[in-house]
């Protein structure tokens, strides 16, 4: 009985985790959906937004449940200034869009070592964590028990995604940025600003890393080089979960979630990793659109 | 009978040749460590670089997964090292033989991949291993690494890198010009057009893919011994394989004397900044020259030069 209590909670906190994994994830997919950029240095912006979570509330006394006023604009400002500075002159100086998505990988694993570096240079390589009252909180119901943070992750990861697909489909916007991430040329002949929408659907990826930090503060212990180990899991969800469609990374990163969770305790997270990476590569050699098959 | 010409070009190429095997006799017979070790590690990013742009250059395969390669080297070299008590630099051609066949393994299902959608998978590939070495704590020593016993003098490293660029050069130029340089050219400009006219297509990607590993592999084995001890992150760093590949890019694409320039070039620059700035500083700004330099030298530095020149002597 007391097994089955046990299997119950790893499910739950697999499920809240993979919460946060689809969150770190999703402005990933939107990058690559809509643009095609393939942003190493998602994890260095999330280490960075908790960082910048960290020092709000130590600094300057924010509460860490709302710094997420703070991350997230931070964020859309620095999307903003790597789109203008790095994103167009790739672009211009691409011979083709093959040639420019994958010289975007090294130029942004330039960007994330400059993040990951100042910040070790700023703050020092130690490890922090934000601690709240509610840190080690839980509700309890007989032995199950569910971490109060854990399931603020979750909330918070359904709310975004909520929230970005009602952004994608319901606003002007967003319309257009679909529009872009189905065919670019055509979007620009039925007169919209694509390099306005580059601009914007670029600075809401990043955005999203701001949130995304804003949760992972509250959970993990985070240094510098803390996003290191993060890059290739979150690149697995973005693959399995379909390349550019959100639903699909909020699934698949519950479903890994659940997986480190489950065989992360029983077995190792080594093994739970390495069936995370041959799942994505199961995927890619066939399913190569991710197991939902359609794009944002 | 094989004729020999003696144009003007390949006299310049000969005497060029002859002053850089000179160059690679006498480096260790100085006997200073500084310049031996020096020109130890830009002798192996030359190599890696060459070996790198047979399928990255002519074929157009950029494969971000290039530290497996390297890794499973350096582990297979170590482990059989470790386990029967051998010196490790005589577990090097078995290390590199087996990476031949594993990569040969991977190459087909993997090499079905285009694009971006390889990288990325060669990225896992990478991840993989590093989670298999992970894995087997018994075999692999996990995360605490392997130390492997006392290298020979620098010297013998010094030669034997010399050796293996030069190997692995003159094989790439062999390459380059024979009917799989022609079919990976093909394939590069267009993999379609390049079946219909008659190229098998998996057999050229998957001898391409093994030509540019197997020197990793060596690479990766000689550098384990020459280093004495490897763990994980290390051997598995994609930052690596970014190095090796901006070194084949700087340099130019497709060509011979790219990679050798642009191995030479990156190492002096990471040199210069390492020794000047130090500690994290020189990473942020290495992190920060990775960017600019992709944007804003897309086609190389020869491909750059050259444009100047031709501009220049356009105006004039």
């Amino acid at each position: 009985m007391k097994e089955l209590f046990s299997f119950v909670n790893l499910v739950i906190n697999g499920l809240m985790i993979g919460g946060l994994y689809a969150t770190m994830t999703l402005g990933l997919t939107l990058l690559f959906g809509v643009m095609g950029v393939i942003n190493v240095a998602q994890a260095d912006f999330i280490v960075l937004s908790a960082y910048i979570a960290y020092w709000m509330f130590h600094s300057y006394g924010l509460s860490p449940f709302i710094s997420f006023i703070v991350t997230m604009p931070v964020m859309f400002g620095i999307g903003m200034l790597l789109e203008k500075g790095l994103i167009e002159p790739l672009q211009m100086r691409t011979r083709s869009r093959g040639e420019f998505v994958r010289m975007t990988l090294p130029v942004f694993f330039g960007v994330a070592m400059v993040v990951r570096h100042s910040m070790t240079a700023l703050w020092t390589g130690d490890y922090r964590a934000i601690t709240t009252f509610l840190t080690g909180r839980a509700f309890t119901f007989s032995l199950i028990r569910v971490p109060i943070l854990r399931l603020l992750c979750l909330v918070g990861s359904l709310g975004i995604v909520g929230l970005l697909y009602l952004y994608l489909t319901k606003t002007k916007t967003g319309k257009q940025i679909r529009a872009l991430s189905q065919n670019a040329v055509a979007a620009n002949i039925v007169g919209i600003n694509v390099e306005r929408i580059r601009l914007i659907s670029f600075a809401i990826g990043i955005c999203i890393a701001g949130f995304a930090g804003y949760l992972f503060s509250f959970i993990y212990t985070f240094f510098p080089g803390a996003a290191g180990e993060w890059v290739p899991l979150l690149f697995c969800i973005m693959v399995t979960g379909g390349l550019g469609c959100t639903e699909g990374t909020l699934v698949v990163g519950i479903m890994f979630g659940l997986l480190d969770g489950v065989v992360g305790y029983y077995f190792s997270m080594a093994l739970s990793r390495v069936l995370v990476f041959i799942t994505m590569l199961l995927v890619l050699l066939f399913r190569p659109r991710g197991i939902f098959g359609r794009g944002l | 009978m094989v004729e020999i010409t003696f144009d003007r070009e390949s006299i310049k190429l000969f005497v060029l040749a002859a002053a850089a095997i000179a160059v690679l006799i006498i480096i260790p017979l100085t006997g200073n460590k500084f310049i031996m070790a020096t020109s130890y590690t830009i002798l192996i990013f030359i190599t890696l670089a060459e070996a790198y742009n047979i399928l990255g250059g002519y074929g157009g395969y950029v494969n971000f997964g290039y530290s497996a390669f390297y890794g499973l080297g350096g582990y297979i070299t170590a482990i059989l090292s470790h386990h029967w008590r051998v010196p490790p630099l005589l577990m090097v051609p078995i290390a590199g033989l087996a990476v031949g066949v594993i990569s040969a393994i991977l190459g087909v299902p993997l090499l079905r991949l285009k694009g971006v959608y390889f990288a990325i998978g060669m990225i896992t590939v990478n991840f993989i291993f590093l989670c298999l070495v992970l894995l087997f704590p018994k075999i692999t020593m996990a995360g605490k690494g392997i130390v492997l016993p006392p290298p020979p003098p620098l010297q013998v490293f010094c030669y034997l890198a010399s050796v293996v660029a030069v190997v692995t050069t003159l094989a790439a130029y062999k390459i380059a010009n024979s009917s799989m340089g022609l079919a990976l050219r093909g394939i590069r400009e267009d993999e379609e057009v390049a079946e219909v006219v008659g190229v098998n297509l998996t057999k050229y990607k998957v001898l391409g893919f093994m030509a540019s590993t197997i020197p990793a592999a060596v690479v990766g084995g000689i550098t384990a011994a020459y280093l004495t001890y490897i763990d994980p992150a290390v051997m598995f760093d994609i930052g690596f394989s970014v190095k090796v590949i901006l070194m084949a890019r700087l340099g130019g694409l497709g060509t011979i004397a790219g990679p050798l320039i642009g191995a030479l070039v990156i190492q002096a620059i990471s040199y210069a900044l390492r020794y000047t700035l130090g500690g994290v500083l020189h990473k942020i700004i290495w992190g920060a020259l990775l960017s600019a330099t992709i944007i804003l030298l897309p086609g190389g530095v020869i491909k750059y030069v050259k444009g100047l020149l031709v501009r220049r002597s356009a105006i004039t």
